[in-house]
């Protein structure tokens, strides 16, 4: 039969059914609390079914029913009432308070469970978390709220997705974030094409009992993103909601030498090198420094020829002619952030609806950087009949930013430019004299410091950064991403019989990314060629179909529950690039390249098919078990070692259930639960990384080319994840105090690792399972109600982690990665580098420790050397990975106002900055920024420093070492909301249900252990010249009627 | 009844759900890795095993970087223009004479003498390229021999495979060991004949006599086999083949009739015509000079290498590129006014000494050619070959045939012995300056120190036999490699 006919079939079927509805009576009635007041939107479901209403705006409800079933009554933040009906048609239900939020359904992998079900562990942020906040990227919402994640937001491009790690990490060379699940389909495209105003609630599953059904791709984690959904019966609601405000950069960056600073140091260097270094006389020494400076520089910021005379002072009578303040110049403060949204949500008693539109136009701390996005979703869900389901989720977004480099290792990146290149540097071209070169036109010309006038001696060829202006790529260049993204998400839900429900969900997901990049036709590296495009687009699809059968019944008091699922998941990776050159000025569309330069593309697919089972026991709710298992089966790896289990399991016990416990009116809620299982991570960068192939695109004379990609391990095989959880939760009175304490171990075997090879090989590295990592520690939350009265509010909570890592198996006895040392017993976060001994009083030179050896090779002494080459590379016991990080919130409301703050801390990394070590002696390479530090450097014997003597000569004074390993404590004022509710009685009379007026602010404040850089930084604990995150205050209104 | 019906079309509804997901094998079998070809289909066709070789010389002249597979990541790239390539080796080999004065600009700790630490750039570079190339080559020998291709093809690619390995082994030997002919004992540097695997591991250091048997039986091997026809002059051919020969043999010289014999098959033995070239006065640019034996090919759009490929973009002061590289006035001043590689000018007027001198022997573009081997350098090769020999008269003719191209008021060569030689030797660095570190080549082959003149601006004198001639072994090998230890750079 063809496709076609089985769709006719299909619709058939859907209205053949129509006709065979029951027969029902109706039951009507009002839900209140027991102040009496209405409860509207509580919700009505019949139990054991997926039928039910909610309550209008008075509380009212109306529902049709079978007599003998019974009635389930919920409202959030009561306890949920269960009323059978009987010959009445009227049911008035008074619902009670519940401190507690154990009856609060939480989404879970395939499914949702109450809280008080829950075996394994999962972390929650709700909505009312997330509004708090102002993140573009919504993850970022996550920080400082869950225990055990771990976010680094790096860089301040507006738009940035944050770099999430759920307990450590668990592998090295894969993906180590976590999975993220949308709408129970996994996400491939970019974060921040969601608003956070569509996000309903974001579960994170922290262990193998929750995440083994996500088997190869859990073992980051997965988080699950639910969008919201209307409510059944409820009357349209409509929220609007406006904010807008300024944004500056959260901290400052390192400071800077302004010319004359900069011309003393440098001249300081160069005679330091002509007489410690070459030999000279002192006297020659200055008086060669002095006469060689502006040559060395090659440029000169002063009117006269040798600006720093021969004691190293600035000459009288020397004017300074500009000083070029890179960081003011690509640095703004005060950018605007604009944020309005429109939100509509209701349903009938069949059919509930969302649907959003959101308007985000956010600046970023370098210039031009942006970000415009507009995203809309539709959320629909019809009952059709008793049994049949239908619904569709679907969004659309669209965001373009202006993105100037400002995280990667490029030199025109904007932060490197500000510590690359000094004040003495001008931003406009001058002539030999200092004067302003113009143009026939009269403007000024950017100077790129690649030989604008030929054979001027003087101001004209730069020794750094050489035809390139920052200014002139900012402002006339373009570094354009779009980003569009349309996610359909459609399922349909079968109640076959009594308990057992067939689910089908189909989700189709098109991620455009293009890239765009202009270099300027005149100036510029690209102005040999008059001007540049490149343009990229790269398009993600993924189609992930999903089937499962469930079946639910008691037995008494058992309870089971059981599913049966297969999933199939295909991404195709579809790229293609376009680069050319040869444009009219004006011109920046590819169209008009006279030159093509460089055409690539590929599509590659992947793919997973699973086969996944689950089963869900509970005796009387007191005693839970749960058992999954899912066979996955991968093309990342060989047809042989493709396919594997990931089986997992848990229990939990309610002990305040039992007899002992339940008469407590101190110890009102104690839950213990346990579980381990197994996950995987596939996850390679390269989609066939058992498999090295010849790459294409190479060219010679016009013939094409191919070059092998090194070497790879055809027995690659999936990384697997052995991952225990320990927790307990308890509230005291009644609620008024409660919290979670987690304990977990999970350790990674057969993990993926790039096996260093050495390189007279030829090839770099072979990528294999060769090493076990373990994670672990201990996670804490505690929430308390200090108080609650109708006037006055406040709420307190803290959460904080505890997490060790710790390499238990690797090929070899160490393995070196850059700063680090991997080697078992240590982690992958310990600093293993060169011990600073500081400076050596009677000539200057930095000293580091070295170790002495016997004939045998042990250590029998440490001393001291001048040699960076011959010193010894120490285990530091100081990693990047803090002892201590989690957030802490409190909640005030009094009357109509309200007051939430967030922060979130961290304490016990170290930062290896080498941002700062860039600045510090930099003068072996002329033109670089230096920081003022400097004059605290050596100058005459007997000088006690910690800072080397300045050279202008290679030394490693400012190589990696402990001279530049910082301790990295920080606590952030993530976020602040002050709000005001106009009174109940004021805006009903305009027609409105709510009208709030709020200031919110976000990372405020920012206390830190060391300075001139933003404390998130990377795991690795290295900075890399990443621009600063904003903070940013604005001022909002919601309106909903 | 009605129950029934409802039932079964509740199921019915499931299984053609269910039918129509289903999932076979194919499901997983059939995506299949679209970024490149296997090595099987490589080697099943004698145009994908050419495009093997064109990928080896794209990589010759590319941004280098030490890892193919890296390039899409956010950090990927790590190339530098001073260890960019096959010309970045060459052009520090430049900047550490006496005849040319680097401003401090790229190859700036090259031109000190202070770049040779175990953990610098160069040498991670200097010893990664090499001996990636060679794994190239090994990969190539082993795929040709366990193919099915016909003889032909499999003696021909073999051939080039084995000239491509000794040329990277020759360069190998010169940067990270002494003078072959001072200790040929010392064990610095590994051999491999066979490609890596993931099971390889690294080998113990040879001694360098063991390096330079496997050079010259590569070499050896390769001639005969190659041919002359090539798709284009940046590829190796026969002559070239003989001109990497003549090289080894002027380093070994042990054998000056095989290395006379080898420069003439590279030069055609016409010294006279050999030596006419286009490219004096014309910036040095152009591949298809009929002198020009073998070079970096740029087209200057689809094929060029923008800022990178040295020397152009070093040594051009009149076009915006780095403008970095000057002349000492003493080797300007060793030219008579009309040699037609006279080609300096003083353009900055700079009271700054070593910037008296620029040379416009090199013009910068993005199409600019870059050489490696002229037939001059043969036809020099050869006279200092006929002057070891004892054949002076033939060594002066082959140095006249040069020196009377290029100055129409040259007049044969009077010196005999060793002025003789020094002749040879200063007319190899004037013929061949910024080209290929002749002057460094030369001082490490013939055992003579480079001593600067107070004109430069880092005054760095190299005695003889200094190990500034020679550099580390990177720690970087020294740390993967099981059989090597810190031991083999003290």
């Amino acid at each position: 039969m063809k496709v076609r006919n089985y769709y006719l079939v299909l619709v058939c079927l859907v209205f053949g059914m129509i006709s065979s509805f029951a027969q029902e009576r109706t039951v009507s009635g009002k839900i209140v609390d027991k102040n009496n007041l209405p409860l509207p939107g509580s919700t009505i479901v019949i139990k054991n079914t997926t039928n039910g209403t909610s309550a209008d705006f008075d509380g009212h409800y109306l529902i049709k029913v079978n007599q003998g079933e019974t009635l389930v009554f919920r409202f959030v933040g009561y306890a949920n009432r269960e009323i059978t009906v009987g010959a009445s048609n009227t049911i008035n239900v008074t619902m009670q308070e519940d401190a507690t939020t154990l009856e609060e359904v939480v989404v879970v992998a395939y499914g949702a469970q109450t809280r008080e079900s829950i075996v394994g562990s999962v972390g929650v942020v709700s909505s009312a978390t997330i509004e708090t906040q102002q993140v573009t990227s919504p993850l970022r919402a996550l920080q400082g709220a869950v225990p055990g994640v771990s976010l680094l937001t790096a860089g301040g491009q507006p738009g940035s997705n944050p770099i999430i790690r759920i307990r450590g990490i668990s592998s090295e060379s894969l993906s180590r974030g976590p999975l993220i699940v949308v709408d129970g389909a996994p996400f491939t495209g970019n974060l921040s094409t969601i608003s956070q105003d569509q996000i309903e609630s974001v579960s994170v599953l922290k262990d193998a009992s929750s995440s083994a059904l996500y088997g190869s791709r859990a073992s980051g984690g997965v988080i699950l993103i639910t969008t919201k959904r209307g409510h059944i019966g409820a009357a349209p609601k409509v929220t609007l909601r406006s904010q807008i405000g300024l944004s500056n950069p959260t901290v400052g960056i390192h400071n800077l030498a302004a010319p004359e600073d900069y011309l003393k140091l440098t001249w300081q260097a160069l005679r330091n090198t002509n007489q410690y270094q070459n030999g000279q006389t002192a006297t020659d020494a200055a008086q060669n420094a002095t006469n060689g400076l502006v040559d060395y520089l090659g440029y000169n910021p002063y009117s006269a020829s040798n600006p720093i005379d021969v004691n190293g002072n600035l000459v009288a009578g020397a004017n300074l002619l500009w000083n070029s303040d890179w960081e003011k110049e690509v640095i703004r403060e005060d950018y605007l952030r604009v944020n309005h949204n429109i939100g509509v949500s209701g349903g009938s008693d069949k059919t509930r609806y969302f649907m959003s539109f959101d308007y985000l136009n956010e600046e970023g701390p370098v210039t031009p950087s942006n970000f415009e996005r507009v995203s809309s979703r539709l959320n629909l869900e019809t009952q059709i009949n008793d049994w049949f389901k239908v619904g569709l989720n679907s969004s659309f977004s669209r965001s373009s930013s202006n993105n100037p480099d400002q995280t990667s290792g490029n030199t025109t990146q904007a932060i490197s430019w500000i510590y690359g290149l000094s004040s003495i540097y001008p931003i406009y071209a001058r002539d030999a004299n200092g004067s302003l070169i113009r143009d026939d036109a009269g403007d000024r010309i950017f100077d790129l410091g690649n030989g604008l006038v030929t054979g001027q001696a003087v101001n004209s060829t730069r020794p750094v950064f050489n035809g390139e202006n920052i200014l002139a790529s900012l402002t006339l260049g373009k570094e354009r991403r779009v980003r569009t993204n349309y996610l359909a998400n459609a399922f349909a839900e079968i109640n076959l019989s009594e308990g057992l429900t067939f689910k089908t969900r189909l989700s189709y997901e098109n991620y455009l990314f293009d890239s765009f990049s202009y270099d300027d036709d005149k100036i510029g590296a690209a102005s040999n060629v008059q001007g540049r495009v490149s343009q990229s687009r790269d398009l993600t699809t993924t189609l992930n179909a999903i089937q499962s059968l469930n079946y639910k019944n008691s037995f008494g008091a058992h309870n089971i529950s059981i599913d049966a699922i297969t999933e199939a998941y295909t991404n195709t990776q579809d790229n293609l690039l376009s680069q050319g050159t040869g444009f009219l000025p004006g011109v920046d569309n590819l169209d008009g390249s006279t030159t093509p330069e460089s055409v690539g593309g590929n599509i590659i697919t992947s793919r997973i098919n699973s086969y996944l089972g689950r089963f869900n026991y509970n005796f009387n709710g007191k005693y839970y078990g749960e058992f999954s298992i899912r066979r996955d089966g991968s093309t990342r790896f060989h047809e042989d070692t493709r396919w594997g289990n990931f089986i997992a399991g848990g229990a939990s016990w309610i002990v305040s259930k039992e007899s002992f416990l339940s008469d407590s009116n101190t110890l009102t809620f104690l839950k213990l639960r346990g579980s381990y299982g197994e996950l995987g991570n596939n996850r390679t960068t390269s989609l066939f990384p058992f498999q090295s192939v010849f790459q294409t695109g190479f060219v010679n004379e016009g013939n094409s080319g191919i070059l092998l990609e090194g070497v790879s391990d055809v027995n690659l095989r999936w990384e697997k994840i052995e991952s225990l959880n320990i927790g307990v939760d308890f509230e005291l009175f009644n609620g008024i105090i409660s919290g979670t304490l987690e304990y977990y171990n999970k350790e990674s075997v057969d993990l993926i690792l790039d096996k260093p090879l050495p390189r007279s090989l030829g090839v770099n590295k072979i990528v294999t399972n060769i090493g076990s990592i373990k994670n672990y520690g201990w996670e804490a939350s505690l929430r308390s109600n200090n108080f609650n009265s109708d006037d006055f509010t406040w709420t307190t909570g803290i959460n904080f982690a505890l997490n060790k890592n710790e390499w238990t198996k690797l090929p070899q006895d160490e393995i070196l990665n850059g700063s680090k040392r991997y080697k078992v017993g240590g982690s992958i976060f310990d600093f293993f580098i060169r011990e600073w001994a500081g400076v050596d009083p009677a000539d200057g030179r930095g000293m580091w420790f070295v170790d002495v050896l016997d004939t045998n090779g042990d250590v029998i002494d440490k001393v001291t050397t001048k040699s960076y080459d011959n010193a010894t590379r120490y285990e530091q016991g100081k990693t990047s990975l803090p002892d201590i990080e989690g957030g802490f919130t409190s909640f005030i409301r009094y009357k109509q106002f309200d007051l939430n703050v967030l922060f979130n801390f961290s304490f016990g990394a170290y930062l290896l900055d080498t941002d700062y070590s860039s600045l510090i002696n930099p003068f072996e390479n002329p033109g670089g920024s230096a920081h003022p530090d400097n004059f605290n450097a050596w100058k005459t014997p007997g000088d006690m420093t910690n800072f080397p003597l300045l050279l202008a000569s290679n030394n490693d004074h400012a190589s990696r070492s402990t001279r530049f390993l910082y301790k990295n404590d920080y606590v952030r004022l993530k976020s602040l909301t002050f709000g005001y509710n106009l009174p109940r009685s004021m805006i009903e009379r305009m027609g409105l249900s709510k009208l709030r007026l709020f200031l919110q602010a976000d990372n405020i404040f920012t206390w830190q252990s060391h300075k001139g850089i933003d404390p998130e930084q990377a795991f690795n604990g290295v900075s890399n010249n990443r621009s600063p995150l904003s903070k940013t205050i604005t001022s909002g209104i919601v309106l909903e009627f | 009844m009605k129950i029934y019906n409802k039932l079964s079309i509740k199921f019915l509804l499931v299984l053609v759900v269910a039918f129509l997901s289903s999932c076979s094998k194919e499901f997983l079998d059939a995506p299949k890795n679209t970024a490149g070809l296997p090595e099987s289909v490589v080697f099943s066709d004698r145009e994908i095993v050419q495009s093997f070789i064109t990928g080896i010389y794209d990589r010759y002249k590319g941004q280098w970087d030490d890892d193919l597979t890296d390039d899409d990541l956010a950090n990927g790239n790590n190339s530098n223009p001073d260890t960019g390539g096959l010309y970045a080796m060459y052009f520090a080999r430049t900047v550490k004479g006496n005849d040319v004065i680097q401003a401090p600009s790229w190859f700036l700790f090259d031109y000190a003498h202070e770049n040779r630490g175990p953990t610098f750039r160069r040498t991670d570079f200097t010893w990664t390229f090499n001996y990636e190339i060679i794994n190239y080559a090994n990969i190539l020998i082993n795929g040709l021999a366990n193919s099915s291709l016909d003889d032909a093809t499999k003696r021909e690619f073999t051939a080039v495979a084995k000239a491509i390995r000794a040329f990277h082994y020759f360069q190998i030997a010169l940067e990270f060991a002494p003078n072959y002919n001072n200790d040929r004992t010392i064990a610095r540097i590994p051999i491999y004949t066979e490609p890596a695997t993931g099971a390889s591991e690294g080998n113990p250091p040879s001694p360098l006599s063991d390096v330079y048997d496997l050079i010259l039986s590569d070499l050896k091997a390769a001639i005969p086999d190659l041919p002359e026809e090539r798709l284009g002059k940046s590829y190796i051919n026969k002559s070239v083949a003989n001109g990497f020969l003549a090289r080894v043999l002027i380093v070994t010289q042990d054998d000056w009739a095989l290395a006379s014999s080898s420069a003439r098959a590279a030069y055609g033995g016409d010294a006279t015509s050999a030596v006419v070239s286009s490219n004096w006065g014309t910036g040095f640019d152009e591949l298809s000079d009929q002198d020009w034996l073998w070079g970096h090919f740029q087209n200057g759009s689809s094929e060029t290498n923008f800022f990178w490929l040295s020397p152009h973009p070093m040594f051009d002061h009149l076009t915006l590129s780095y403008q970095a590289t000057y002349i000492n006035t003493n080797f300007r001043d060793t030219f008579s006014d009309t040699d037609s590689r006279k080609l300096f000018q003083d353009l900055y007027n700079s009271t700054t000494p070593y910037r008296e001198f620029i040379t416009t022997k090199f013009e910068f573009t993005f199409a600019s050619d870059v050489s490696l081997m002229r037939k001059s350098e043969m036809v020099l090769i050869d006279a200092e070959a006929q002057y070891n020999l004892n054949n002076e008269p033939e060594a002066r003719n082959l140095l006249f045939a040069l020196q009377n191209d290029r100055d129409p008021n040259a007049t044969l060569s009077t010196n005999s012995g060793s002025a003789l030689m020094d002749e040879i030797l200063l007319e190899r660095r004037k013929e061949l300056y910024g080209e290929l570190g002749v002057e460094w080549f030369d001082a490490k082959r013939m055992r003579t120190p480079i001593n600067r003149d107070a004109v430069h601006r880092v005054v760095v004198n190299v005695p003889a036999d200094s190990e500034l001639l020679y550099l580390n072994i990177p720690q970087s090998e020294i740390d993967a490699n099981p059989n090597m230890d810190g031991s083999v750079n003290q």
